[in-house]
């Protein structure tokens, strides 16, 4: 942790692009930090990454940079993340303009966001998609992931029977 | 740098291998935390993948953890789990919260579902619906007490909490909730008849009456989600009341106690209110000296409620008193000549024309205490302030009118709950739904639905969680306005 804030990380990505970027923006995600934590002398090589593509890590940057400084949540345990969560259920306004993409990039933040292990970027991902999902009907559900109907007509006629009185206010 | 689309659920292509059902399941589960109940019922529907993840427990258990906000005016969670919710699994949360959504659902629309009647014939002596409306606990004359499940299925069975002992009978009981317990756990106040036993040349027709305190809790079987939970009771202290006097109504309340009692002298009967500090006597056998704040009553046989502050509600016919146990006078034992006692002063009082003759619950709210009261002019909320605000107050406790709706019999002994409430006649039940005039809903709905029942009498009381209610005359029936489960 006494490395100075300046210094500078290398990474690549599986379509080999690299970036160069201030340790304590690459340390917002919890598995780079901790490879760079098990590193003791000095690397020039750039760390790869071969779950994240060029384009997506360029935005995993830009939510790295905005939250620089933040603090980190701990390692607490599952029931007080719960809570925490519960305390955030808003998302940010930047937050907010950032997750603004098609669902394509959406997702793939969210696979980088969770294996880089940033918590509160995978937050805003699955809070983002919970939102579009937010009072629909199933069928605008389906339409709107490109969801396949796959049960049987008869499994359908029954899940949605039991559920027909949720929906009767 | 890249530049995205600016468009928020653009629809992709069909590819499989980068819509949302390519997310991993945990990530499914993830988003499935943030939805609500109503859209977790919507996505199973939706295909497999999700189906399943509508049954993931972190789903539900986050779910739970939002509906189990408190109530802004109660205080209280609406919602009531009888352990935390990591002891539950995901069957067992959607169960509990469908259940409870249900219930206030069908307890304001008539959708012609007929409600679920079972019926029990048991010796009782008197009859309480524990919270969350799965046990029934319930005393006996013999001294024992003892609950149904009302949850197992089939024809629950007797179960025995406290066992009978030779001697002992009359039990009156009291209920105190502790709320920041793992498991459903409350204080149970008995107020039981010992008969000494059978010795030669002693009179055995002289009883010792006795107040006793157990704790109750939810035992469970190390996290088995089969029907094996029980009840189990412990004795926290016993002591005698002194001189001998009956205890017809008895409530319990945090270190506190407070029952009346009725003395009977050579020319007449006496009554009392006692209020008594129980957590003092705990480690004593048998005490009967003990200090205890005394008033004289006048006639009658109130109903008799513990309140925040030691203040005491007294209850009977549509008559309620508020006292301040404080000013009463502090005795070792009830003096058997009420000259030394002075007569009550109540602190505020008022009077229900053709209001129930039982006393309807009392719901205990962060800032004070609510009840609701039916009588011949329509129904009335009482908010009794909690101690330390009705200095603020004009009056310690206000009245406001909830709606016009009087019942067209008096005398119905309805049941009310704070938001809701089941009245009976003779052949049907109606169900209230009465938002207090500070929330939104400003209006209450009445609905009426045909129980076949012949109760006139009796008593009923309710779980508005779980939609149940209970009607008690000779028989005991068992209505569930959920009938899903």
């Amino acid at each position: 942790m006494a490395a100075p804030a300046t210094q500078q990380i290398k990474i690549r990505c599986n379509d080999e692009k690299e970036f160069t970027v201030d340790r304590d923006v690459l340390e917002r995600s919890v598995l780079i930090k901790n490879m760079l934590e098990d590193v003791t002398e000095q690397q020039d090589a750039p760390i790869p990454l071969p779950n994240v593509s060029g384009p997506v890590m360029a935005k995993v940057l830009e939510y790295c940079t905005h939250h620089r400084g933040e603090p980190l949540p701990s390692a607490d345990t599952e029931q007080s993340q719960d809570e925490t969560r519960k305390r955030t259920t808003d998302i940010s306004e930047w937050d907010q303009k950032f997750i603004t993409v098609d669902q394509e990039m959406l997702f793939e933040i969210i696979l980088a966001a969770n294996y880089l292990d940033i918590k509160s970027l995978l937050d805003v991902g699955c809070k983002t998609v919970a939102n579009m999902i937010k009072g629909k009907t199933p069928e605008e559900i389906r339409k709107l992931f490109n969801i396949v109907n796959d049960f049987t007509p008869e499994e359908e006629a029954q899940i949605k029977k039991e559920n027909e009185w949720a929906e009767d206010r | 740098m890249y530049e995205a689309p600016r468009v928020i659920g653009a629809r992709l292509e069909d590819d499989p291998e980068t819509g949302l059902l390519a997310l991993p399941f945990e990530i499914l589960a993830k988003v499935g935390q943030e939805l609500t109940w109503q859209d977790v019922l919507r996505i199973r529907c939706t295909c497999r993948l999700l189906n399943q993840v509508s049954k993931d427990t972190s789903v539900w258990r986050s779910i739970a953890h939002m509906e189990l906000v408190k109530d802004s005016i109660t205080g209280a969670n609406e919602l009531f789990l009888e352990r935390s919710i990591d002891q539950y699994n995901f069957e067992e949360l959607e169960k509990q919260i469908l259940r409870w959504k249900r219930a206030k659902q069908n307890w304001t629309i008539d959708n012609g579902a007929p409600p679920r009647l079972r019926t029990f014939e048991m010796s009782f002596q008197q009859v309480h619906l524990i919270r969350g409306g799965r046990w029934l606990l319930f005393t006996r004359k013999t001294g024992a007490v003892l609950y149904l499940d009302l949850d197992a299925p089939g024809l629950p069975s007797e179960q025995i909490l406290i066992p009978e002992r030779p001697g002992l009978s009359y039990t009156k009981m009291g209920l105190d909730y502790l709320p920041d317990s793992d498991v459903l756990t409350f204080n149970l106040a008995l107020a039981v008849q010992q008969y000494p036993e059978e010795e030669e040349g002693v009179d055995s027709d002289i009883a010792e009456y006795k107040i006793q305190i157990w704790r109750v809790c939810l035992n469970r079987r190390d996290n088995n989600f089969d029907c094996t939970d029980r009840l189990t009771a412990e004795c926290l202290t016993s002591f005698r009341q002194e001189p001998q006097g009956s205890v017809h109504s008895i409530s319990i309340l945090g270190d506190h106690i407070a029952h009346t009692l009725r003395y009977e002298t050579d020319q007449e009967y006496l009554f009392f209110l006692v209020v008594v500090k129980w957590v003092d006597l705990v480690g004593i056998e048998d005490g009967f000296k003990y200090l205890q704040r005394i008033q004289c009553l006048g006639l009658g046989w109130p109903s008799v409620y513990l309140l925040p502050g030691c203040q005491v509600l007294l209850y009977d016919a549509g008559s309620i008193n508020l006292h301040d146990s404080s000013s009463f006078v502090e005795l070792e034992t009830v003096p058997t000549r009420p000259d030394r006692i002075i007569w009550p002063k109540p602190r505020w009082r008022a009077y229900f024309e053709g209001a129930e003759k039982g006393f309807p619950p009392v719901i205990l709210c962060s800032d004070a205490v609510r009840m609701v009261i039916f009588c011949q002019t329509g129904f009335y909320g009482i908010t009794i302030h909690a101690p330390e605000r009705q200095a603020e107050m004009e009056s310690p406790v206000d009245t406001t009118k909830l709606g016009d709706y009087a019942p067209p019999l008096t005398r119905l002994l309805p049941s009310c709950g704070y938001r809701y409430s089941a009245l009976a006649s003779s052949s049907q039940l109606t169900f209230v739904s009465h938002p207090w005039s500070n929330e939104d809903e400003t209006k209450h709905s009445v609905v009426t639905k045909d129980i076949p029942h012949d109760t006139r009498g009796g008593w009923r009381t309710l779980d508005m969680m779980s939609g149940r209610v209970i009607v008690v005359d000779r028989r005991v029936r068992v209505i569930d306005l959920t009938t899903t489960f």
